[in-house]
């Protein structure tokens, strides 16, 4: 008996194993890797193209919404056909964001979401990858760290800049952490733009390139310094900033990566989702109709029996293949000319110039600090950056409402530091 | 009736073989000494003579059958004459197997046997465990079984959901909407645990099918069951095990209850000098519109009860050929179904089905079964809730058509479900005592669709088209042995079980679309200038189980059961999660405890209780950490998080203690009456982590919820009338179920599928909405809105509490039949989104009043919509802020929770009346010409009493959107049949 339970017990253990065995020998998964797949120089490339795809797809949402808080965009169900209440639209337009909306939340996630992936390639590039000692790997190397320490900062700009605790106290949290007000989220920018820049000198044989970039960084530190009102530090960011022909950083999108301007702004022609304000076209175009060379718009009627304008920068004429611009030469142009007109001095050659780019023979002339930022309002049509603007300004139509998107309450209500 | 049919069949067979038996022991007899004769009679209860008896003593493996004078002879040969006590068993199909002691001692032994009408089938050999059968009348679990081969003689079922639908206690069949070939689900008892896709596992003849709800370019996101192919024409029976007690031998999934499907198959020769048997069935019907849009409260009725007015046709033909010999068996099937819904251009489904089973018998230590179907169907279903293209969309619900009716007919989405089910199963039995099964099977289960919308038809699309393919290819591998033995003078009986399964699945999904289209008659995706939707998915999964089990009776009265189960299953980049099941129950005879002295009227008394556990697993890659994967866009290819797992993660647990009595009295009524309490523990949840973390887009597992239920069903049978020419059986089915959850871990609730949430303290996906307060108004007494609730709160269950049926049977004039069954529901929340919709687009008429009463509406729309009549209230007064309040907390469409309403309904389900014409036929036309002549109507779906204005019965989406939705769907059908079945 007992020599039966000991073959018993030796066949139950042994079949034990088999099914074990048996039931881990699956086809790998083909729709994904590991993260310590990663941990290779070869994988890299595949990476920092990931950190761009994030970028570009937190910040078109993130900027048609902030445009719809501003005066450039705007939701009405009683005048545009086929607009519906979806995801709180109304409560942005007029500056009433709750913490539980799904544009500001969703807005919220998706900058961190940069954050994290643009950190963890950093860490991995710094720490865990053995890079093979070649001009190709140090410069793979290089702009590695500068691309992720670039959007580090960068989200950390856009989270400064967008979000906030109340409705003008700005700033935001990152990993949990207490409130981290607007200064000081721009400074810890600052420092991941300065690293990046330190990274981007080593690129070797490749000056075009890496002084590109130090422009390019430079300009982003000016529009902070804008933002913040530090005009003296913005004019000489600006003058190290992005020169006239230099190509603009763009977001990219396509009918894989879809733009959430064309979603949220641009319906099919019986539906539409925000409205162009009416000011482009009545006055700006009616004015000078050269200006339709930056104000690109469709007029549909409205259920009002008023017509009614819709964007049409961003449309899918050409597919569903549009640009986000992040920063152009022409928008270091302009911060220029303010801090010129700011303290006294003239702007006019800039903004021309600006001008010139779109083809537009029509000249500014003597233009004050009102106008300089009527001209901002149409190069920067629908790139995010009214809203900050107008707050800035003091020139807020939704005055002593919301100015940022609030922090969500996914955000408060599972960090303890709320 | 079915089992006269039996008697008949076997008796030939029977006297031949006792017969020789009988040659056989007087010749032997003559030879050898010291052997043993035992005489008797075997009748039934009322005198009859029982020809074909058997009778036998198990333990010596020796036995013989009455002769047609129903008397018996069995020789004991002289190595057993060694005066010992022996158990002397009779049985019968159709009556309750009776055993007497006796001891063997040499010379004769006279002893008659009368057996007791089995009348509420409870002898019937049921299922309870992977590789065990037992027969009800000692199960420790409640096992229900739906003879579905006698329900199809009676009715017309369109698939398996039809078929099951209000037929057993503690199950209810939920389905999707009334389109033909639509989706549909089970609820068990109080719903399990908390994962997977709360769905019982389906057997199909040994074979473990897929049984998932798939959606693919759904016309309006309603998914489709991978069980729709199932021809009800070609199932035998249907069993099924409720919960974790009764289904723990089947391993993990198995907490949602089991339900095993067997298929036809050859009875052997049919009588004398015929081998075969044809039948063929043609069953002619259609399909109509029950639910009547009341043109007094919904404005644009008239006009969509005119397009829902157009019914669709039925028409089956079946043909099946079935026969055979001693050594083998066969059933050959061919069925084919068109079947159109209401909306019928663009809702019907054409299934075609094949089947072979053939069963050998090579020598009588071996038998082959092999079964193959094969099911090919294609259809379309009409687009509906939230599409542009919606029928109710643009002529119920919404103010205007958006798209005109002759553009809506040109939208198609047609699907092609194909399944086939093989499988060989042998079974051995070497020695005595020793039965050694193995089986090997495959589903193949493939949906192909194709969508498309003309160009022209929506200016967004400018012309669309889809493809989408879903496959699973799920083979089964079972080996198990029987061994029996039985100690201390037959007294206890010992039968172990040991066993293995093991399943493996493979599965893919691929769609791809385009749309912008240059010339609409040319729509090949490679035409199209876009893209939408590019998908493709490969999955590949294996789960292995070793069990054993050992029943153990004594004395025929008590029976225990006891099993264990270990499981292994696939889970990508972690150790293979194995768990293990233990089962136990315990059943007793009371009925046959001397002491008790129950008179004799107690035909049958058993106590049961049984306690099993099981468990759903984690998904494939919920253990996997973080991984990534590629994402093109914008013409930039990158890695991008894909999900973030639980390295230790475990399969939820779920723990079923069930109890019950199952009764007999007077030979006329039997109850079965179970009560049930389930545990979930260790159930996934799914933690969002904080935005800030960057991770709030991959939810978190962890095991840290569980759940509770509790439950109670009941079978009552009644046998009213019992006679040659008349037949009354009635029988009530009714069910209680709760539930509750009771853990989350450190949370309270946790949203789940649309509207409805999971909550401490409520049952699972509760409805979940702001509470519409009362109202609100601005300085002028105006109403200007809803004042909600500062929170959402739960507002009632999409899971009814009560659930029920009657039905009754009713022969009359020995060959006519009356069938019916009325199924009921209460306690349950259905969210009326159709007619919120309507609210909203101003043409619900129960919520314009309102509006023209409070000065909502101006006066043109007064005016044409015919509301001149109500009076027009002054802002301020009491009347209007009454009528405000009333408005706001009953009907602004504003509040969802004032359309999620009450939903009990009751329903006439089914209903026939059919007539064997087979004795009329054999009178004048003689007995050769045909053996079967049937023919009858049938109607499903006759009426309909609810709460809810609407079907109730209709859910747009599944778990994992919304439950109890009913949002522009098409409502159930009644359905009406002839049909007439010959048998040649």
């Amino acid at each position: 008996m007992n020599k039966f339970k000991l073959y018993m017990l030796s066949f139950l253990m042994l079949f034990s194993l088999a099914c074990e065995e048996f039931v881990t020998d699956v086809d790998p998964l083909i729709d994904r890797v590991t993260n310590e797949s990663l941990e290779s120089e070869e994988q890299l490339e595949w990476q920092l193209g990931g950190i761009e795809i994030q970028a570009n797809d937190a910040v078109d949402h993130l900027f048609v919404m902030a445009d719809l808080m501003s005066d450039a965009l705007y939701y009405d169900e009683s005048r545009l056909s086929g607009s519906t209440w979806t995801d709180g639209y109304g409560y942005l337009e007029y500056g009433t964001p709750l913490d539980d909306n799904r544009p500001s939340t969703t807005n919220y996630k998706m900058i961190a979401l940069l954050r994290f992936t643009a950190e963890g390639v950093l860490d991995r590039v710094e720490n865990k990858i053995q890079f093979s000692d070649t001009q190709e790997s140090r410069n793979l190397k290089a702009r590695a760290i500068f691309k992720a320490s670039f959007y580090i900062g960068y989200s950390k700009y856009l989270l400064g800049s967008y979000f906030g605790i109340e409705k003008n106290n700005f700033g935001g949290t990152i990993n949990l952490s207490a409130f981290i007000p607007r200064a000081e989220l721009y400074d810890m920018a600052v420092a991941d733009f300065n690293k990046s820049l330190e990274a981007i000198q080593n690129l070797e044989n490749s000056d075009e390139e890496k002084n590109y970039n130090i422009r390019l960084i430079n300009s982003f530190l000016a529009r902070m310094a804008l933002i913040e009102g530090d005009y003296s530090a913005a004019e000489s960011y600006a003058n190290k900033g992005l020169l006239q022909g230099d190509d603009a950083l763009l977001a990219k999108y396509d009918s894989k990566l879809e733009c959430s301007y064309l979603d949220a702004a641009y319906y099919g022609s019986s539906n539409v989702g925000f409205g162009l304000a009416d000011k482009f076209v009545d006055d700006y175009v009616s004015n000078d109709p050269e200006e339709l060379k930056r104000i690109s718009y469709d007029q549909f009627d409205g259920i009002d029996g008023n017509k009614f304008y819709r964007q049409n920068k961003y449309n899918d004429n050409n597919g569903a293949n549009v640009e986000i611009t992040l920063m152009s030469w022409q928008e270091v142009a302009l911060i220029k000319a303010e801090s010129a007109i700011r303290s006294g001095g003239n702007g006019d050659e800039l903004v021309n110039l600006v001008r010139a780019s779109h083809g537009m023979s029509s000249t500014v002339n003597n233009l004050n600090l009102e106008g300089l930022l009527v001209e901002r309002e149409k190069e920067l049509l629908l790139t995010g950056i009214r809203l900050l603007d107008q707050v800035r300004t003091g020139t807020y139509h939704n005055s002593g409402k919301w100015e940022c998107f609030p922090i969500p309450l996914e955000e408060t209500s599972q960090n303890n530091n709320f | 009736m079915k089992n006269l049919k039996q008697k008949g069949k076997n008796m030939k067979n029977v006297q031949k073989r006792c017969l020789t038996i009988l040659l056989f022991t007087l010749f032997s007899s003559l030879l050898i000494a010291q052997t043993m004769q035992i005489r008797g009679k075997v009748l039934s209860t009322s005198g009859e003579k029982l020809i074909g008896a058997n009778v036998q003593i198990k333990t010596l493996a020796i036995g013989c059958v009455t002769n047609l004078e129903g008397e018996f002879d069995l020789e004991v040969p002289s190595k057993f004459v060694n005066s010992n006590e022996v158990i002397l068993s009779s049985s019968y199909i159709g009556f309750k197997e009776k055993n007497e002691t006796i001891t063997l001692s040499g010379g004769i032994l006279e002893i008659d046997f009368t057996l007791e009408e089995d009348i509420f089938e409870s002898e019937t050999v049921v299922v309870t465990g992977i590789a065990s059968k037992t027969s009800k009348a000692v199960a420790e679990v409640a096992v229900a079984r739906i003879d579905a081969k006698d329900l199809t003689e009676k009715q017309n079922y369109q698939g398996l959901s039809q078929l099951i639908a209000g037929k057993i206690a503690g199950v209810q069949v939920q389905t999707n909407s009334g389109n033909v070939g639509g989706g549909w689900r089970f609820h068990m008892r109080s719903g399990g645990g908390l994962n997977g896709n709360g769905q019982p596992v389906i057997y199909v003849d040994g074979i473990r099918v897929v049984n998932e709800e798939i959606s693919g370019f759904t016309p309006g996101s309603q998914k489709v069951s991978t069980l729709a192919g199932l021809n009800p024409e070609d199932i035998e029976n249907i069993e099924i095990l409720k919960g974790a007690a009764a289904s723990a031998m089947y391993g993990t999934d198995g907490s949602n209850g089991v339900v095993l499907i067997t298929t036809k198959s050859g009875k052997g020769a049919i009588k004398e000098g015929q081998s075969f048997r044809i039948n063929y069935k043609h069953v002619y019907g259609s399909n109509t519109q029950r639910l009547v849009y009341d043109e007094d409260k919904y404005l644009r009725a008239k006009g969509f009860n005119e397009i829902l007015d157009e019914g669709g046709l039925i028409r089956e033909n079946t043909v099946n050929l079935t026969g055979g010999s001693d050594q083998f068996r066969y059933y050959v099937a061919y069925s084919k179904r068109y079947e159109e819904g209401l909306l019928p251009f663009q809702n019907y489904m054409d299934r075609n089905s094949a089947k072979v089973n053939l069963t050998m018998y090579p020598n009588n230590k071996l038998s082959v079964k092999l079964n193959s179907n094969y099911v090919w169907s294609k259809g379309q279903r009409a687009p509906n809730e939230w599409s542009w293209q919606s029928w109710f969309g643009n002529y119920l619900a919404w103010d205007k058509p958006y798209k005109d009716a002759e553009a809506i007919k040109k939208v198609k989405y047609a699907h092609e479900p194909t399944q086939f089910l093989g499988s060989v199963n042998v079974s051995y039995t070497p020695i005595k005592n020793l039965e050694i099964q193995g089986g090997v099977g495959i589903d193949f289960n493939e949906r192909d669709e194709e969508v498309h919308l003309p160009k022209n038809y929506d200016g967004f699309y400018a012309g669309w088209r889809g493809l989408y393919n879903n496959t699973y290819k799920q083979y089964t591998y079972n080996l198990n042995a029987r061994y029996n033995f039985s100690i201390l003078k037959d007294r206890i009986k010992i039968n172990p079980v040991i066993g293995t399964q093991i399943i493996e699945t493979n599965s893919t999904n691929h769609a791809l679309d385009a749309y912008k289209f240059e010339n609409p008659a040319v729509y090949i995706i490679d035409a199209g200038e876009e893209n939408y939707r590019i998908e493709d998915n490969k999955f590949h999964w294996k789960k292995a189980g070793i069990f054993f089990e050992n029943s153990i009776s004594l004395d025929d009265i008590y029976y225990m059961n006891l099993g264990i189960r270990k499981d292994y299953a696939s889970a990508i980049g972690d150790k293979a999660p194995s768990i293990i099941y233990p089962t136990a129950g315990l059943s007793i005879r009371a009925d046959r405890l001397d002491f008790l002295n129950l008179p004799s009227a107690v035909n049958l008394l058993k106590l049961r209780i049984a306690y099993g556990e099981s468990g759903q697993l984690p998904s494939l890659t919920a253990g996997l950490p973080l991984t990534w994967t590629s994402v093109v866009g914008g013409g930039i290819s990158g890695a991008v998080i894909q999900a973030a797992g639980n390295p230790a993660i475990e399969p939820e647990r779920i723990k079923e203690l069930e109890f019950g009595i199952d009764l007999e009295l007077f030979n006329m009524f039997s109850a079965e009456l179970t009560g049930y309490f389930t545990t979930a523990e260790n159930s996934i949840i799914n933690l969002y982590p904080a935005p800030s973390s960057g991770m709030a887009y991959f939810p978190f597992p962890f095991n840290v919820g569980s759940k509770e239920g509790k439950g109670f069903e009941s079978l009552f049978q009644f046998i009213l009338l019992r006679s040659a020419d008349y037949d009354l059986n009635v029988s009530f089915i009714y069910n209680y179920q709760e539930n509750e959850i009771t853990n989350l871990g450190d949370k309270e609730e946790q949203a789940a599928a649309t509207y409805h949430i999971l909550k401490i303290g409520y049952p699972a996906f509760e409805f979940y909405q702001y509470r519409a307060l009362g109202a609100e108004f601005d300085v002028n007494g105006n109403y200007t809105g809803v004042k909600f609730s500062d929170e959402k709160v739960p507002l009632g269950n999409p899971t009814p509490a009560h659930t029920g049926s009657f039905s009754v049977n009713f022969r009359f004039l020995k060959n006519f039949n009356f069938y019916g069954l009325v199924e009921y529901v209460a306690g349950n929340k259905v969210y009326g989104e159709t007619v919120k919709i309507m609210a909203e687009n101003k043409v619900y008429r129960p919520d314009l009043e309102y509006r023209a009463a409070l000065g909502l509406l101006n006066d043109d729309f007064i005016q044409d919509n015919g509301l001149t009549h109500i009076v027009k209230l002054t802002p301020g007064t009491d009347e209007y802020v009454a009528a405000a309040e009333e408005y706001a907390t009953n009907y602004d469409p504003s509040a969802r929770a004032n359309y999620i309403v009450d939903g009990d309904y009751v329903v006439i389900r089914e209903m026939s009346l059919s007539y064997t014409a087979t004795d009329l036929i054999k009178k004048y036309l003689g007995n050769d010409l045909l053996s079967e002549f049937v023919m009858g109507v049938s109607v499903r779906n006759l009426a309909k009493w609810s709460k809810y204005d609407l079907d109730p019965e209709v859910n747009y989406y599944s778990r994992t959107g919304a439950i109890g939705l009913d949002s522009m769907t098409l409502p159930q059908p009644r359905t009406f049949n002839f049909w007439v079945k010959l048998g040649l």
